[in-house]
């Protein structure tokens, strides 16, 4: 059947925006809608830089990977709050880069799957957020029907539940095993990690992704991390990415001892 | 207050050149620094005995013939068929017995094990080998 | 919002609706044909219930039989394939909007994005374990064309296999709420004799707060991925 599309954009302009002319402010950007009202997320995307993906704090360049700025927005001074006795850890991960998860194909975890070096996509058929990404084939499911979370879940990707709050789509996240790394200069988050994440289209082809991350036992205080994503070119489709069937690294890397948090 | 129709398969989307250079090569699957040595480049010059295309790296299987009739069997890796599709590599971009040279970094255990940078094809074309070393552009 | 932009936001909203068939939820098979095809009555064509095997590729079939404690690929945690996913003993959940079909199996969180757009399959120099999947509808059924096969995937537990040339056409009809008709005709001249066909109902899961959960392979201490074992395997013993 023909696919007969009509999407309608209504502006609700606030009663204090200035008409745009010669310099003044401008018209706020007004997303097109899905049928039920909601900002339209859909389609491909991937992180404006692959700054986070290697380090969320500013960063040298190191093992052939550039220098970055942090992505951290509070604390101020754009490092991750590590209570003492943390940050050894992740510099032990840092040191023994083949022990990163993403290395033995498992899923990115949050909100390292927000930022991978290579395209997610994503779709809302109004009960659903689904987020897909390539490596690992990873999935993340967010209904925003208003379903408890699951009691006691430990799981990689988490367990997600998503509301709006005006054209922000707002996700809980809890349910994390805290056994994935947040970047591959093996930052963490630890188990009982919580997250909140901020949706919200800022451009026909800009999406603002804001996550906090909490843990009282890692960190002294929530973190939050920004990372702008831009949507793919319309031809750019995601490939499937079979990780475990093709694997053939293991056999030569140190072998992987120690736990990673 | 403007209200317009559009439709949703006619996405224009923002072209940004370095942007798109940058994103190419992606980061690894795993960090390269913990298997391949980028201080101990090689170059191997051999018949393909096997291409396999598949993720998360794709894998040259290759025979070197060296003096006094040996043989080397070396397996060199390339980045993702993700990557390489997307560069113009198909699943029988090399067939076996085609006569190739890659440039590459030997593994850091030793073995006949290397990760390509450049693979230079039968007709004469050179392809990178979207190495997890190169995510740096 | 002025009266008319409601009016239009309903009108899109029911075009929306019409587009096409509703198939969305949590659906799931039952029976135990993920064991064995050719076991109960799922293939309706031909008649006797039999994969038309050419006669070397029931050899090869009998001897993946023999050898399926290690030579499933199940069992190494490769995705399941088409149409395994949709047989497993565990649910799948279909999301779609305008332009796609998503179907995410909870087996190892394999999915498949099934555009039905019309834009064309990949050439031939790629292939995926799940297929490239095109789809279209055909009134109340969305017909599903998947080609660019990997071989390295079973059709159930009993060694029944395809090659990289496998064509598979699937056909999924919501004959009731919560009943998903699937009827499939698979196609491999390098190992069938002809296309042959099944078909099974699929039941969706109504329970409100049910969910898919993560499978997810871990590698144990030999270096060997294993499925966690909170979830049926989808083998034959």
């Amino acid at each position: 059947m023909r696919r007969l599309l009509l999407f309608l954009c209504v502006i609700t302009v606030p009663a204090a925006a200035q008409p745009a002319a010669g310099g003044a402010k401008a018209v706020p950007f007004a997303p097109s809608r899905l049928a039920d009202g909601h900002p339209d997320f859909g389609g491909i995307w991937m992180a404006a830089t692959l700054s986070a993906a290697f380090n969320v704090e500013e960063h040298e360049a190191k093992y052939g990977t550039p220098a970055g700025p942090s992505v951290i927005v509070d604390p101020p001074g754009g490092k991750l709050p590590y209570l003492p006795g943390m940050r050894a850890i992740a510099e032990d991960n840092d040191a023994h880069r083949e022990r990163d998860p993403v290395g033995q194909c498992h899923m990115h975890g949050v909100p390292r799957v927000l930022f991978p070096p290579f395209p997610l996509e994503i779709l809302q058929d109004g009960t659903y957020v689904v987020i897909l990404t390539e490596t690992e084939h990873g999935v993340r499911i967010i209904p925003t029907d208003g379903r408890p979370f699951l009691p006691s879940y430990s799981s990689w990707n988490g367990d997600s539940r998503g509301h709006w709050d005006g054209d922000t789509l707002v996700v809980e996240v809890r349910g994390l095993n805290g056994k994935g790394w947040l970047d591959q200069a093996g930052n963490f988050v630890g188990a009982g990690a919580t997250v909140v994440e901020r949706f919200r289209l800022t451009g026909k082809d800009t999406l603002a992704y804001e996550a906090t991350v909490t843990n009282p036992k890692v960190f002294s205080q929530p973190v939050t991390m920004r990372v702008p994503l831009r949507r793919r070119p319309a031809d750019v489709e995601l490939l499937e990415y079979g990780c475990i069937e093709g694997e053939r690294d293991a056999q030569h890397l140190p072998p992987v001892g120690g736990s990673s948090k | 207050m403007t209200c317009w129709a559009w439709r949703k398969n006619v996405m224009r989307a923002l072209f940004l050149l370095p942007l798109l250079l940058a994103a190419l090569p992606v980061a690894a699957h795993h960090s390269f620094s913990a298997e391949f040595d980028d201080k101990q480049p090689v170059t191997l010059d051999g018949t393909v005995v096997k291409f396999d295309f598949s993720n998360p790296h794709s894998w040259i299987y290759l025979d070197i013939k060296k003096p006094e009739g040996v043989v080397e069997h070396w397996a060199v890796e390339t980045g993702s068929t993700n990557a390489l599709f997307r560069r113009g590599w198909r699943k029988d971009s090399l067939r076996t017995g085609d006569h190739i040279t890659i440039d590459a970094f030997r593994a850091k255990d030793g073995s006949h094990t290397a990760n390509a940078s450049q693979v230079k094809l039968p007709d004469g074309r050179q392809l990178s080998g979207a190495s997890s070393r190169d995510s740096a552009k | 919002m002025t009266r008319a932009a409601l009016l239009l936001i309903v009108i899109a909203s029911r075009l929306w609706a019409q587009a096409a068939p509703d198939l969305r939820g949590i659906w799931q098979a039952k029976g135990t044909a993920y064991r064995n095809l050719e076991g109960d009555k799922t293939i309706v064509d031909p008649a006797n219930g039999k994969i038309p095997y050419r006669t070397p590729a029931r050899a090869t079939q009998a001897s993946n039989f023999r050898d399926r404690v290690n030579a499933d690929p199940l069992r190494a945690c490769f995705q399941p394939g088409v149409p395994r996913a949709t047989l497993l003993p565990e649910p799948f959940q279909i999301f779609q909007n305008a332009d796609r079909v998503i179907i995410v199996y909870q087996h190892v969180h394999a999915y498949r994005v099934i555009f039905t757009d019309g834009r064309p399959h990949y050439d031939d120099g790629i292939e995926f374990y799940m297929g490239d999947s095109r789809g279209r509808w055909e009134g109340n059924t969305l017909v599903v064309d998947v080609t660019n096969f990997k071989s390295e995937t079973w059709l159930d537990g009993a060694g029944n296999y395809h090659s990289a040339n496998l064509h598979v056409v699937e056909r999924y009809t919501r004959t009731a709420p919560n009943t998903l008709r699937y009827e499939t005709t698979l196609d491999d001249p390098e190992v069938y004799q002809r296309p042959w066909t099944v078909r099974l109902d699929l039941a969706r899961h109504a329970e409100p707060t049910f969910q898919l959960l993560e499978h997810e392979c871990e590698r144990d201490k030999q270096g060997v991925y294993r499925h966690p074992p909170q979830f049926p395997l989808g083998i034959t013993p």
